[in-house]
């Protein structure tokens, strides 16, 4: 289903990668729209407790995703490095874009398809079902994330 | 003025030389015996455009010749007159004037004044002399085909639509429509087209009542007294004036469809072909657009909904086009983005200019306020575009009504009026089915067998009235019926039965009728003396606040029911009124708001140390804290501190307790599902002047979703 | 429609011809009664009706509203009629007053 963008890596793929709570991640860099700096939410009632809020994108309303939070880290202050990595997933049914928020965006890796790792099952993890796999580069493991999941995550209805 | 218009200058003249020179080969052609229509128009609209860019540019020597010219050219394009080679040759020689001036208004040198004086003053003496009957037929094409094709003539000129049904008693009281019409000749431009569908058979026609009613278009800057004069002897309710400051243009999106609004034209519009056989009932029911431009040229009656529908055929002018093209709706909206986004940066200059001080920030706000008022024409103009008349709904309902009838064994008329009101074409596509739905419940449980109507006095016939029509910036759409009405006691039997009311309350009857709305209200169990299932009228309710339009219900026992539905006119923009709660702001829409106070604590009783209600005007509402439901930071909590806003959905009135009132504005409303999702209470969010996001307040969403708080946050229920 | 114009069997061929309007030099509210009852009589007269107006001097809305009903009578019914003349206060009055695109017989003018 969202199978676009596992290719999009398992191929020799170009990987946005950026820290997180210590660790290193990765997103396909063909869903990255645009990195940008931190503005101000307007916050949505009765939103998930990881959307932040939405901001207007040259007229769009577009979601703010606390990152941490989605993948149940240790909450951060948002200090000068605090970059909004903006999500453009398209699929068949439609067109998403969203923002996540992470502590500071690191560099751009190329991915051999041969350093790519499933992630072992860890039972069940909020984390787990965002992550595509894993990978070693630059002696470093890196946790790629589903952008299309990413994405989709907030189009579900929240829980009362 | 400060702003350099300077650089928009240049365009201008470039492209009044083009023009100037199409003008000039038509004018050509003219002269070699060539008449069409087209060349007309082409030289028309080149005079036109050139009046309006040098009236917004304040070249106005330019503007007043051409002014002059283009009546002259408005009198040939209506067939007024007729095309000679002396005539061809004062254009032509205009042509060259206007060249001159152009360039000498570039240069910044002196015009030509004795050379353009000569010229108008020809161009006088020829508006003086009685036009005539042309000898060729030349079709009329509108201004606003012109208008349509040039930005440049967006803005037309000032005038006033009239609108005048004198009654049938105008004749017998000495007054004569055609004496008031010749006045108003004196005053301006006029184009007049009748209204003929009331004129009965020539048999049944009383020759001394008046049985027509006219739409007048009268340009030019003319008082309103002056109008008024005219209409002297005439009852003030037969006549509505309505100022006009640009030619409006409709290009239709999806079906070729010639007429705008009901005796609202706005020129004569482009017509499809005009066609030779109209049905008859269409020929006499159908508003019938005629203008003295089209007067003596039209070979047959061109109403629209038949001339849509029917092949063309014995005009010349027939295969041609008349300026009415086919448009995807994805480009409509491609704009109506676009321009959503322009209303968007025009807030966003309005508030970086709103500090400024000093004569030039005086004249930029002025400018400014110049840009907002064309922003909002454009934008007009552009919502008109999607607007189809609601006729091609109420067309599906004589089939519908006349099947019905037969299988339930009722005699039934429909009357409808207002079919030519328009709407969204979104709306309108969505409007059908829930109005399906009321038709059958009318006939279905409202209007009564023939047997039970003759024992109640009534006629056997049972009489559905659909109505259209707008108010404020509604479209409101009225489905009644004169059957039996809603049974009360019913109602509140079964609303009692399911717990919706507690056995001792006592509701009015709006409550007791909008209970019919609640979902799982069977129509048929409750309304109804006939077996068959009903639709659920919640479902109609949920379609129409879909759209962001209201269901009201309105009853007499034994009289009658009507449901009142009440649609935005378009689904991408609304009035909203800002407010503040905390640092958040909010969108409400104007048309939920019934006003907003200051709360006294006298007016303020808690019940169950918990629930808090306002007495207003002998009506308790409920208090819902907005940022209690929502979860925010407020400034204020004591009530007495802030603002209560009373807000109406379905029937229900609550107050709103904010923090602040802000500005009004129309804002464009973004979707919230586009990224994310829909959000009970939120109609969707808009940009704000500063680049914020603001949440678009669901009246009905925010009373539901504080039902379902209370509900939640009710300790009773909790221990239980 | 019950009424006379409307009978198909009134417009079975007469004696007299096809139908002809011949309108008088004045046409107004004070003619109307009379004027109505010829187009009435003409109209039970086979058609094509041919329109004789060269002669109108005084015209107002009364006397164009009736031909306006006679013109619509006759689109209803499918009847041609054709204009054998106009004259410039006939024209004048129908411009004015809008209804020049209903007082053109689908046939033409003559």
């Amino acid at each position: 289903m969202l199978s676009t963008h596992d290719k999009a890596i398992s191929a020799h793929q170009q990987v946005l990668t950026f820290r997180l709570a210590g660790e290193e991640y990765g997103l396909g860099i063909l869903a990255v729209q645009e990195i940008r700096g931190w503005t101000p939410v307007t916050a949505i009632p009765h939103a998930p407790p990881w959307v932040l809020g939405v901001i207007d994108l040259r007229g769009v309303v577009v979601p703010i995703i606390d990152l941490r939070r989605r993948l149940a880290l240790p909450p951060a202050e948002f200090g000068p490095s605090t970059v909004v990595i903006v999500l453009r997933v398209s699929t068949s049914l439609d067109d998403r874009t969203v923002g996540l928020v992470v502590d500071a965006v690191s560099d751009v890796h190329d991915i051999e398809s041969s350093a790519l790792r499933q992630l072992p099952d860890l039972g069940s993890h909020a984390a787990s079902e965002m992550i595509s796999g894993l990978a070693h580069a630059d002696g470093k493991t890196l946790i790629l994330l589903d952008a299309g999941r990413l994405a989709h995550s907030t189009s579900a209805p929240a829980a009362h | 003025m400060t702003l350099d218009l300077a650089q928009f200058h240049d365009t201008f003249f470039a492209e009044s030389n083009e023009a100037l020179d199409s003008m000039e080969s038509a004018l050509l052609k003219l002269s070699a015996g060539e008449v069409d229509s087209e060349l007309i128009n082409t030289i028309f609209r080149v005079a036109h455009s050139i009046k309006g860019g040098s009236a917004t540019f304040g070249f106005t020597e330019v503007a007043a010749f051409t002014h002059k010219l283009e009546t002259l050219l408005d009198e040939l394009r209506a067939g007024k007159r007729r095309v000679d080679p002396a005539l061809v040759d004062t254009l032509l020689r205009s042509c060259d004037l206007m060249r001159s001036m152009l360039a000498a208004t570039q240069a910044k040198q002196s015009l030509d004044a004795a050379g353009t004086a000569a010229l108008s003053a020809e161009i006088e003496l020829i508006l003086e002399s009685p036009a005539e009957a042309p000898t060729m037929r030349v079709p009329a094409l509108p201004a606003s085909v012109p208008a349509a094709s040039d930005p440049a003539t967006s803005s037309g000129p000032p005038g006033w639509r009239i609108h005048f049904a004198p009654g049938p008693k105008l004749l017998r009281n000495g007054s004569d429509p055609l004496r008031i019409l010749r006045e108003l000749a004196r005053l301006g431009a006029v184009e007049s087209r009748v209204d003929a569908k009331w004129v009965p058979p020539l048999a049944e026609l009383d020759p001394e009542e008046c049985r027509l009613a006219w739409s007048i278009e009268l340009t030019g800057d003319i008082k309103e007294a002056a109008i008024r004069a005219v209409f002297e002897w005439v009852e003030a309710d037969c006549v509505k004036l309505e100022p006009f400051g640009s030619a409006a243009t409709a290009i239709d999106a999806t079906v070729m469809m010639p007429a705008p609004k009901f005796l609202e034209p706005v020129r004569p519009e482009p017509e499809p072909a005009p066609e030779p056989k109209p049905a008859p009932e269409t020929a006499i029911a159908s508003p019938v657009s005629a203008s003295p431009a089209a007067t003596m040229l039209m070979p047959a009656l061109s109403a629209p909904a038949a001339a849509a529908a029917a092949p063309s055929a014995t005009a010349p002018m027939a295969q041609g086009d008349h300026g009415s093209i086919r448009v995807s709706t994805e480009k409509i909206d491609e704009l109506m983005n676009s321009v959503g986004e322009l209303v968007i940066t025009q807030s966003v200059l309005n508030q970086l200019a709103a500090p400024l001080e000093g004569r030039e920030a005086h004249e930029l706000r002025s400018a400014l306020g110049q840009l907002e008022r064309h922003m909002r024409e454009l934008q007009e103009s552009v919502m008109r575009v999607r607007m189809l008349p609601i006729s091609s709904v109420f067309n599906r309902f004589p089939r519908l009504i006349r099947d019905l009838g037969q299988r339930l064994g009722k005699k039934l008329e429909l009357r409808i009026s207002g079919e030519h009101t328009e709407l969204d074409k979104t709306v309108l596509e969505k409007i059908g089915d829930p109005l399906v739905h009321l038709i059958r419940n009318s006939i279905d449980h409202g209007i009564e067998t023939p047997e039970v109507r003759l024992a109640g006095g009534k006629s056997a016939h049972g009489v559905i009235q659909l109505h259209a029509y707008h108010k404020g910036g509604s479209v409101v759409v009225e489905v009644g019926d004169d059957g039996g009405g809603l049974n009360r006691e019913r109602i509140l039997a079964k609303a009692r039965e399911r717990g919706l009311v507690a056995p001792e309350e006592e509701l009015s009857d709006e409550r007791v009728n909008n209970l019919i709305f609640q979902p799982g209200f069977s129509t048929a169990e409750v309304v109804s003396d006939v077996s068959g299932r009903g639709v659920g009228m919640d479902v109609v309710k949920r379609n129409i606040n879909e759209l962001g339009g209201y269901v009201q219900i309105y009853s007499t026992p034994g009289k009658g029911s009507m449901v009142r539905i009440r649609l935005p006119l378009t689904l991408a923009i609304l009035d909203g009124q800002l407010a503040r709660v905390g640092t958040e702001v909010y969108v409400v829409p104007i048309v939920s708001i019934v006003e907003t106070i200051q709360v006294r604590a006298e007016q303020v009783s808690t019940i169950a140390n918990r629930a808090q209600v306002i007495r207003l005007r002998d009506d308790y509402l409920p208090i819902v804290r907005l940022h209690e439901l929502f979860d925010i930071e407020p400034e204020h909590t004591d009530l007495l501190d802030g603002l209560l806003m009373i807000v109406e959905a379905d029937g229900t009135r609550v107050g709103l307790f904010l923090d602040e009132l802000m500005s009004q504005q129309q804002v464009v409303i973004k979707s919230l599902e586009t990224n994310f999702r829909p959000i009970t209470g939120f109609a969707g969010a808009t940009m704000l002047g500063d680049g914020r996001v603001a949440l678009i307040l669901d009246v009905p969403g925010v009373i539901s979703r504080f039902r379902s708080h209370e509900t939640r946050h009710d300790p009773a229920r909790e221990a239980a | 429609m019950n009424d006379a114009v409307n009978n198909p069997a009134a417009a079975a061929p007469g004696p007299k011809g096809t139908g002809r309007v011949v309108l008088g030099v004045s046409c107004t509210f004070h003619e109307a009664v009379a004027l109505r009852a010829h187009l009435l009589e003409q109209a039970e007269l086979p058609g094509p009706y041919v329109i004789e107006g060269g002669a109108v001097e005084q015209i107002d809305t009364a006397g164009v509203q009736l031909l306006l009903a006679f013109a619509l009578d006759c689109l209803e019914r499918n009847i041609h009629y054709t204009w054998q003349s106009r004259s410039a206060a006939l024209d004048d009055a129908i411009r004015i007053l809008g209804v020049g695109a209903l007082l053109e017989s689908p046939g033409g003018m003559a």
